[in-house]
């Protein structure tokens, strides 16, 4: 009888690519949903009109993004995309219904008034095109973390322009009275694609600023080292080229 | 011919006053997308109004069967996107198997005229308004045809707004967001502004 052992393949430590500072920068900052490639933009244009609202929307997009992500990537591959759409689609009304559920426990005038900028939650752009481009090329530890920084940057924007569209429109901040002055005319879409307009275009221009910077600053650093580096070589030289000028002087 | 012209009536005023983008922002990034080429408009378009009628159709019955439930609100969502995905493998399975060239054609991007904001948008806000099956599909025809025109707008001006004398900052969606902004404004004129001065 043959007593063929086998051998259990040893478990390789694959060295992730990840980068914790970039990776968390890309979906902070350089491919903010919101602000950077405006893929997720029709709750925070008409919806986020105040503050509660914002964090309304945020932990609804937060808890249906996240889980409809998760638990699509197990869908096989296999299935052509035209028709993997229908099933992330789907996984995603279906978690709708415990959220708004749990959310109307705890919030129950603003998810009435966010009305049907809440269950659209389910068609965004995070699902049906970040997950094909992006998530689902990536290791399942990185995706975790990569959906839930891309969430962190929708959420914060979220956040703060119904904050800040509450303070214009009604001059308070979470319901609390700040000033009288106030433009209750920013509430209507119009505010909302302006407000977020200006918004996405100082947010890039202080990112474009900082990276230039950045580049400037890497630029001079290679400059100087290249510097230092040519002296030091130059001083290497001087240094070889002594010895041998040293019998030449002897000799005479 | 009232029923003609409450067809009109509905359709116009889903097309201008309930505007896709300008009044409701149903779809923008997919608008935005579309803009870009002649081609992706209209193929986008008629995709979009092809499901929105198709499906306005069958949700009616869906509204007036469960429309009293209590919770239907919560599993509404569910139940138009499995309307939409049917209505989508069903048109696919048909496209492939007799029109294999247009299926090639399309196939890139016609997810994004099914699953998108303005379609499921646009069977909610019915879902909200309107009670008869009329103005269903009026509605459905209205919100597509108002899309189709924003998007039109969205294209005619998309080259001067990423044109170079833009500050590069806001080149392309900040300042297309600005442009719809200032889109919506007038078009939100569209619902009237009552000074108070007559009365």
């Amino acid at each position: 009888m043959a007593t063929a052992k086998q051998i259990k393949p040893e478990k390789i430590k694959k060295k992730t690519d990840f980068r914790f500072t970039r990776d968390l920068l890309d979906g902070l900052a350089k491919q903010n949903v919101v602000l950077m490639t405006g893929i997720v933009t029709a709750p925070v244009i008409i919806a986020a009109t105040s503050f509660k609202k914002g964090v309304v929307i945020a932990l609804a997009f937060a808890v249906i993004s996240f889980l409809t992500i998760l638990t699509c990537s197990f869908v096989p591959k296999k299935i052509v995309y035209t028709l993997r759409v229908i099933i992330y689609a789907i996984v995603g009304s279906v978690y709708y219904i415990p959220t708004v559920l749990l959310l109307e426990k705890v919030f129950p005038l603003t998810v009435e008034l966010i009305g049907i900028y809440m269950p659209l939650i389910i068609t965004n752009a995070l699902i049906f095109s970040k997950t094909e481009s992006r998530f689902y090329l990536e290791s399942k530890p990185k995706m975790v973390i990569d959906v839930i920084v891309f969430i962190a940057g929708f959420s914060v924007i979220c956040v703060l322009t119904g904050s800040f569209r509450e303070m214009i429109c009604f001059g308070s901040f979470a319901g609390i009275k700040l000033t009288d002055f106030s433009i209750p005319a920013f509430e209507a879409p119009f505010g909302g694609f302006i407000l977020l307009g200006i918004m996405a275009g100082t947010f890039r221009a202080l990112y474009y600023y900082l990276r230039n910077r950045r580049i400037k600053q890497n630029e001079e650093l290679a400059k100087a080292e290249a510097i230092e580096k040519e002296k030091a070589e130059q001083l290497a030289r001087d240094i070889a080229d002594e010895p041998k000028q040293l019998p030449q002087n002897e000799k005479e | 011919m009232d029923k003609l012209l409450l067809f009109i009536n509905t359709a116009m005023l889903a097309m201008f006053v309930e505007n896709a983008i300008f009044s409701r922002a149903l779809g923008t990034s997919v608008a935005f997308y579309a803009s870009r080429k002649k081609e992706s408009i209209i193929g986008l378009g008629l995709g979009i109004t092809y499901v929105t009628v198709l499906s306005s159709f069958v949700t009616f019955w869906f509204d007036a069967w469960l429309y009293n439930w209590e919770y239907y609100y919560v599993i509404m969502p569910l139940i138009y996107t499995l309307i939409v995905s049917i209505i989508y493998t069903a048109s696919l399975l048909i496209i492939w198997r007799f029109l294999p060239k247009l299926f090639r054609n399309i196939k890139k991007y016609v997810h994004l005229s099914v699953f998108n904001a303005a379609v499921l948008g646009a069977l909610f806000l019915n879902t909200v308004y309107h009670t008869d099956l009329l103005q269903y599909i009026a509605f459905g025809v209205g919100i597509s045809a108002g899309f189709f025109i924003a998007v039109f707008f969205l294209h005619i001006a998309n080259e001067r707004l990423n044109s170079p004398l833009i500050p590069e900052a806001f080149r392309g969606m900040p300042i297309m967001m600005v442009f719809v902004g200032i889109m919506s404004l007038a078009f939100y004129a569209l619902t009237g502004y009552n000074t108070g001065a007559i009365a």
